[in-house]
């Protein structure tokens, strides 16, 4: 019976993880590295610019997501978020807002596009319905717009209304 | 994430300034850290997944973001990205190639936004976009249709047919069972895709439910279709053609009858159809047309297509392109003119060109009812505008209409004398004697133009 080959992650903070090849494949950079590389026995991959908290939550949605397939979120959203996943993932986003942002660096890092799509959308569901004031605040953004300015786009931006 | 050189510079650009204007609040927003430490394009992605709803709120948010990702432009290809990719994977779903003949247009921004979010908004209708709550709701609507739809069928049992012409009558019954099968069969079908090629026009027939159906054609025009009892009622929905009241000055939400009973409007009906969904108009592609829709007692000959003399005369080219209800009304005297400001677009009542051609179809008909109550409706600097003196020549009751402004304006006053003198008797209207001071010159002009007029 052969074992399964695996992959040695090394975080930004030096913690290491062991992840089966095969899971983590869906990573698009390891891939492109693992297909460069020598063939180890165990290779090690540095994840320069991922902490260890979000890497094993990137790790653990590999692991769920590479034996059942996530389904793609169609663009726009339709609805909450809630309403277009899985019961998984529901739960893997009940994370705070700091781990969800640092998820979506590590996703876009590790090119992950599901994982990209997730967290994105999850960001995309909590603007939904939210006015340009509460958005500033939620991204803490200053508003440049002088007063006329923000009425003329305003202004050109009717078409929504309208159609 | 493959990003192109250009994007790149302006994301660097976009970047460095937001990190100078949010420093203070990075250690206080999690998501600050998207919108200045971080990768914009990624930002950019996040928005790929917002409602078209909350576009017009994020392009205010700051400068940078309007710039980068909410411009006119960039909006566009946002929507012409999520109309692509659903049209193609859940109505073609591989099926047939299906491109969009009209492209992003920069001369005409509004054009091309209006087109793509609603064909955004069809799929949203034909239940490929909404949520399962609002699908549940939706379904319930339905069965309320279909219910009402039942006892109507039962009412009309107890009620006579309505007069048919000629050449239907002997068919009439037959027809009508096999309206009924009809009926059971696209029960049956709900939620149904139908590619039909004519020519270079692609045309998709989308089934929503037994009484509902839509056609796209590939040059983004939308018709919707319902039936109710035995009536096909339809809606331009607009598409392409929606910004441009020459080719669609319907409300998008107004359900036009569809009258195979009457020839003259049902061909005048099909002409506008064709040429809306960018067909060749040819007698062929309208009966294709009539099958294609399932206009029940609908038969037209090649002669009264062709023929058909409702743009000849006087009306030469004016009829065309003015909503068939209008039409109805100007040749039907029992016509209920109640609601013809219902049916024409809002933005209709803006357009003074639009007016001044239902005065010139109206004036052709010897009808000023439509005027008058469109005239209720429509921008009163309107009736200020010497355009509409040409119409007094043939409209004498249109002098009623600028009567308010004629009171009060002695050179239009004079110039509408000189287009139509016999309006000169209203002048020895009390109400005028105080307020214009009529030239003895002008009143001796206008009454030798009449006499000679009256030889």
């Amino acid at each position: 019976m052969s074992e399964t080959k695996q992959v040695e992650l090394t975080s930004k903070d030096k913690v290491s993880f062991k992840v089966d090849r095969d899971v983590i494949l869906m990573s698009g950079l390891v891939k492109d590295m693992l297909e460069e590389g020598d063939e180890d026995e165990t290779p090690i991959i540095p994840i320069p610019n991922v902490d260890s908290k979000p890497l094993q939550k990137v790790i653990e949605y590999c692991q769920y997501h590479h034996k059942e397939p996530a389904q793609e979120i169609e663009k726009p959203l339709k609805g909450k978020i809630e309403d277009v996943i899985c019961d998984w993932d529901k739960k893997f986003l009940e994370i705070d807002q700091s781990l969800l942002i640092e998820l979506i660096m590590a996703a876009n890092y590790l090119n992950i596009k599901d994982l990209l799509d997730l967290t994105c959308a999850k960001v995309a569901s909590m603007i939904k319905g939210k006015s340009p004031e509460q958005i500033r605040e939620m991204f803490g953004i200053e508003n440049d717009f002088t007063p006329e300015e923000e009425a003329k786009i305003r202004e050109e931006n009717k078409w929504c209304e309208e159609a | 994430m493959k990003r192109t050189s250009s994007e790149d510079n302006s994301l660097d650009t976009f970047s460095s300034s937001k990190k100078q204007k949010s420093n203070q609040l990075l250690e206080m927003k999690p998501l600050n850290i998207l919108v200045c430490r971080y990768d914009p394009f990624v930002l950019g992605h996040v928005f790929k997944f917002c409602s078209p709803m909350d576009l017009p709120s994020l392009a205010v948010v700051c400068k940078d973001w309007h710039d980068l990702y909410f411009s006119r432009e960039k909006i566009v290809l946002i929507l012409k990205e999520w109309v692509d990719t659903q049209w193609n994977n859940k109505i073609c779903s591989g099926k047939l190639t299906w491109t969009w003949s009209v492209e992003y247009n920069p001369e005409n921004e509004y054009h091309s936004l209006a087109y793509w979010l609603r064909l955004l908004n069809v799929l949203k209708e034909v239940n490929i976009m909404i949520t399962d709550e609002q699908g549940k709701k939706d379904d319930n609507d339905e069965e309320e249709e279909n219910e009402e739809e039942h006892d109507d069928e039962e009412e009309e049992q107890d009620v006579e047919e309505d007069e048919e012409e000629d050449d239907q009558e002997d068919e009439g019954e037959d027809e009508e069972n096999d309206e009924h099968d009809d009926t059971e069969d696209l029960k049956k079908i709900s939620h149904s895709v139908e590619f039909i090629e004519m020519g270079n026009t692609k045309l998709c027939k989308i089934t929503t439910s037994s009484n509902r159906f839509l056609l796209v054609s590939n040059n983004g025009n939308i018709i919707r279709f319902k039936r109710k009892k035995k009536e096909l009622l339809c809606s331009f929905y607009g598409g392409l053609s929606y910004p441009s009241f020459e080719n669609c000055n319907y409300r998008s939400d107004y359900w036009v009858s569809l009258v195979p009973g009457k020839k003259g409007i049902l061909v005048l009906q099909l002409k506008q159809m064709v040429k809306y969904l960018g067909f060749d108009d040819e007698y062929l592609v309208a009966c294709n047309l009539i099958d294609i829709i399932g206009l029940k007692k609908a038969k037209v000959s090649n002669s009264k297509y062709t023929d058909y003399p409702w743009d000849q005369g006087e009306a030469d080219g004016i009829i065309e392109f003015v909503p068939w209800e209008i039409v109805t009304a100007c040749t039907t005297s029992d016509y209920d003119i109640s609601h013809i400001c219902e049916c024409l677009d809002d933005r209709f009542f803006n357009s003074f060109d639009l007016f001044c051609k239902l005065i010139e179809v109206s004036t052709t008909m010897y009808t000023e009812s439509i005027i008058k109550n469109i005239s209720l409706k429509v921008d009163s600097e309107f009736f200020k505008n010497r355009g509409l003196l040409k119409y007094c020549r043939q409209e004498r009751k249109l002098f009623k209409l600028l009567d308010e402004s004629l009171r009060h304006d002695k050179e239009f006053l004079k110039e509408a004398l000189r287009v139509n003198p016999s309006i000169l008797k209203y002048l020895f209207k009390k109400e005028y004697t105080d307020i214009i001071e009529i030239d003895r010159e002008l009143i001796l002009d206008c009454l030798n133009r009449l006499s000679v007029a009256q030889q």
